[in-house]
C-alpha cells in the first residue's frame, strides 16, 4: 500500500519574493477637437506624461486619438480593466485619476466586514482551541 | 512590562512532531522581556528560532494586526507615504510567537526580528450610498461613501 | 481568403488587374512577414517593442538579456517561425525549474515520499501554474493572424512582444492550447535568464522569487488508504514500539453527534491525535496525523545534518 497523492496547485502570492505591478498597460484616449479633452490634452503635451513614462517602465502607455469624451483605461495582469472618464477634468485631476489606475490591482471592489483585516492562506500558528482538551475536572459533559 | 504566558501550559498543548529526533517538545519555560537594556541582551530567542511557523502582532496607527508570513493586510486608509511596490519595515511589534512560545513587549526591540511588508495596492471600498432621513421630514439626504484602503503583503517574518 | 478582403471591390473588375493587385498585395504581405523574422533573428538590430520593454522591466530581467532573446522566448514553433523558436529554451527551462524546485522541496521536507515529491513539484511547475505565472507577468497572447495584422497595418514590433503560438488560427493546432504555449514561454524565460546569468545561484533566486514563493500545503497532497497499518509498519521499520491508540476525551457517546478524541502512542510518546464521530474514524485520523507529522517533517532552518529518510513505508 504505497502513499496515494491528490493533485494540488500552488497559489500565487505577489509580493512574497518578487513583486509585479498589477497594472500592465494604460491607454489614454483623447479627442483633438472636443473641449472636454482639454485637461487630458494638457497632460499629454506637458512634461508630466514624459515623467510618468520614464518613472514607470513596467507600464505600457498607449495614446489613442478618438472622438468623444476622454477616457483613461488600465489593463491589469488578472485580465480585468478599469476605465475612468476624465471629461472636463483639469490637468491635476487627470493625473489623480491616472494614479488611481496605477495603484489598483484590477480586482473588483468588494465590501469587507468589520475587523476582517487579514487574509491568510496559512494554518493558525497557535492552533485552534478545543473544549475537549481542557482538564477533565472542569470540562463540560453532556 | 511583564507578560506571563505560563497559563498556556496548564492546557495539554498538542505536541509538535512527536518522534522526529530534532523537534523534541521544547523546554517549557516562558520568555519574559522588559524595557531595561541589560534584560534585553538576555532575551532567549532559541524556542522561536526552533519553530518553522511564526506569527506576529504589529501595530499601525495603534491598530493591532495578527499576521503570519504571506498574509494580506488590509489597512483602512490610504498610505500616502509609500508607493505601490515599496517594502515597509514594520517596527512597532508587540508580539512574536510560535505554537507554544511568545515574546511580548511594548514594543519589542526591533533588532530582534525582521518583519517586512510590500504595498500591494491602494484601492477603495465599493461606493455606498446611505440614505439619511429624519423622522417626520420628507427630505432624504444621500450620503456617499467610498473609503480608501491600502493592502500590504507580509513578505518576511523572522527572528534574527 | 482573408487577402481577398483587402482588395478594394471597386478595383476588382477585370481578372487581369485583380491578379496583378493580388500579386502585389501578396508580395508586400510576404515582406511584412519577413520583417518580423529579420527583427527577431538579428541580435545586432535594436528591437524595441513597447510590450517587450515593459515585460523586461516588470520582471527585472538582467540587463544582458536582449529584447530579441526575450521575443524568441515568446515565439513558439507552432507560430511558423523557422529555426528561431523557444523549443530548445523550453527544454532547458523545464530542467532548470525541476532542479530548483525539487532541491528546495527536498531540503525543506527531507522525508517526503517519491510520489508526493513528484506531485509537489508538479503543483509548482505544471502547465496550468506556469500559464498563470505568465499571465501574472503580463504576457499577452497574440490573437490575430499575420494577414489580419497586415491588413490593419499594425507595427511589426507589437507582435514581437506578444506570445505567438499559431499561424492563421487556433483551430490549426492539435493538443496545444494557449495555456501550453504560455507555460512554454515562461519556462523559456527562466532558461534565458540562466543563459545570461551563467550562474545557477542567481537563476535560483529568480526561480525562488517567482515560483517557490507560491503557497503549497504539502499535507493536502497525501491520501492514505490504510493509515493504521501504514503507521504500524513505519514504527516497525524505525524500531519504535507498536503504535497503540488511546481514547483521550469523548463527548456525547450516546447522543446523535458523539465526538471522540483519540491519540496514537508509541510507548510513552504521543505520535498523533485525531477526532471523529466514531472511535474508528478518530483512530484513523490519529494515525493519519502521525504519518503526516512523520512525512512532512521540516528541519529547522539552518540545521546542519538533515535526516535523509529511507523513503516511504511499503505495507
Amino acid at each position: 500500500m504505497v502513499v496515494k497523492v491528490l493533485r494540488q496547485t500552488s497559489i500565487a502570492r505577489n509580493g512574497v519574493g518578487a513583486f509585479v505591478l498589477p497594472c500592465k498597460k494604460i491607454t489614454l484616449q483623447y479627442c483633438n477637437w472636443g473641449g472636454s479633452s482639454q485637461g487630458l490634452r494638457d497632460f499629454l503635451t506637458s512634461n508630466r506624461m514624459i515623467q510618468w513614462a520614464e518613472k514607470y517602465p513596467t507600464i505600457q502607455f498607449e495614446i489613442v486619438r478618438k472622438s468623444g469624451h476622454p477616457v483613461i483605461k488600465g489593463d491589469y495582469v488578472n485580465g480585468r480593466n478599469k476605465a475612468i472618464c476624465v471629461k472636463n477634468l483639469n490637468i491635476d485631476n487627470v493625473e489623480n485619476k491616472l494614479k488611481l489606475i496605477r495603484d489598483a490591482s484590477g480586482e473588483q471592489l468588494r465590501h469587507r466586514t468589520k475587523n476582517d483585516n487579514v487574509d491568510t492562506l496559512n494554518d493558525s500558528v497557535r492552533g485552534i482551541w478545543s473544549p475537549l482538551h481542557l482538564s477533565p475536572a472542569i470540562r463540560h459533559k453532556v | 512590562m511583564f507578560k506571563n504566558i505560563s497559563h498556556m501550559f496548564a492546557l495539554p498543548v498538542r505536541q509538535m512532531v512527536g518522534f522526529s529526533p530534532f523537534l523534541q517538545p521544547l523546554k517549557r519555560s516562558f520568555i519574559r522581556t522588559t524595557h531595561s537594556v541589560a534584560e534585553k541582551a538576555k532575551v532567549n530567542l532559541t524556542p522561536l528560532k526552533l519553530s518553522n511557523e511564526l506569527y506576529a502582532v504589529f501595530r499601525i496607527h495603534n491598530r493591532p494586526y495578527l499576521v503570519t508570513e504571506g498574509d494580506k493586510v488590509i489597512l483602512p486608509f490610504k498610505l500616502k507615504q509609500a508607493e505601490v511596490g515599496d517594502v515597509l519595515n514594520l517596527t512597532d511589534v508587540t508580539t512574536i510567537g510560535s505554537r507554544n512560545f511568545k515574546l511580548v513587549d511594548e514594543p519589542i526591540d526591533p533588532s530582534l526580528y525582521t518583519i517586512k511588508a510590500t504595498v500591494l495596492e491602494k484601492t477603495k471600498r465599493p461606493l455606498r450610498v446611505r440614505e439619511v432621513t429624519k423622522r417626520r421630514n420628507r427630505k432624504v439626504r444621500h450620503a456617499v461613501n467610498k473609503a480608501d484602503l491600502t493592502i500590504l503583503r507580509i513578505s518576511e517574518l523572522k527572528v534574527n | 481568403m482573408s487577402v481577398l478582403k483587402l482588395l478594394n471591390p471597386v478595383r476588382v473588375r477585370g481578372f487581369a488587374s485583380c491578379a496583378r493587385l493580388y500579386q502585389s498585395e501578396l508580395s508586400s504581405l510576404k515582406e511584412y512577414k519577413n520583417t518580423i523574422s529579420t527583427l527577431l533573428k538579428n541580435p545586432a538590430h535594436e528591437l524595441t517593442s513597447p510590450n517587450l520593454v515593459a515585460l523586461h522591466s516588470r520582471l527585472r530581467l538582467p540587463q544582458g538579456l536582449s529584447y530579441s532573446l526575450l521575443s524568441r522566448c515568446l515565439t513558439c514553433r507552432s507560430s511558423g517561425e523557422v529555426n528561431y523558436d523557444n523549443v530548445s529554451l523550453n527544454i532547458f527551462g523545464k530542467s532548470l525549474l525541476t532542479l530548483a524546485v525539487t532541491s528546495e522541496l527536498m531540503k525543506k521536507y527531507p522525508r517526503l515520499p517519491g510520489v508526493v515529491l513528484n506531485a509537489a513539484v508538479d503543483a509548482y511547475i505544471n502547465d496550468h501554474v506556469l500559464s498563470n505565472v505568465g499571465r501574472s507577468w503580463g504576457i499577452e497572447p497574440e490573437t490575430q493572424s499575420v494577414v489580419d495584422r497586415y491588413a490593419k497595418k499594425e507595427n511589426v514590433t507589437i507582435t514581437l512582444g506578444k506570445l505567438r503560438y499559431f499561424q492563421n488560427s487556433v483551430d490549426e493546432l492539435h493538443n496545444f492550447t494557449e495555456n501550453n504555449a504560455m507555460a512554454v514561454a515562461v519556462r523559456s524565460i527562466f532558461a534565458a535568464v540562466y543563459s545570461v546569468d551563467k550562474d545557477f545561484n542567481q537563476t535560483h533566486k529568480f526561480i525562488a522569487d517567482h515560483i517557490l514563493s507560491r503557497k503549497l500545503d504539502v499535507k493536502d497532497l497525501f491520501a492514505f488508504e490504510q493509515p493504521t497499518r501504514e503507521l504500524a509498519a513505519l514504527c516497525r521499520r524505525q524500531g519504535l514500539e507498536r503504535p497503540v491508540s488511546k481514547l483521550l476525551a469523548e463527548n456525547g457517546r450516546l447522543s446523535k453527534s458523539p465526538l471522540f478524541i483519540v491519540g496514537v502512542f508509541s510507548g510513552e510518546e504521543k505520535l498523533g491525535e485525531g477526532y471523529g464521530s466514531s472511535l474508528k474514524e478518530a483512530k484513523a485520523r490519529a494515525a493519519t496525523d502521525a504519518l503526516l507529522k512523520w512525512y512532512c517533517y521540516e528541519p529547522v532552518h539552518g540545521q546542519q545534518n538533515v535526516v535523509i529518510d529511507q523513503g516511504e513505508v511499503l505495507v
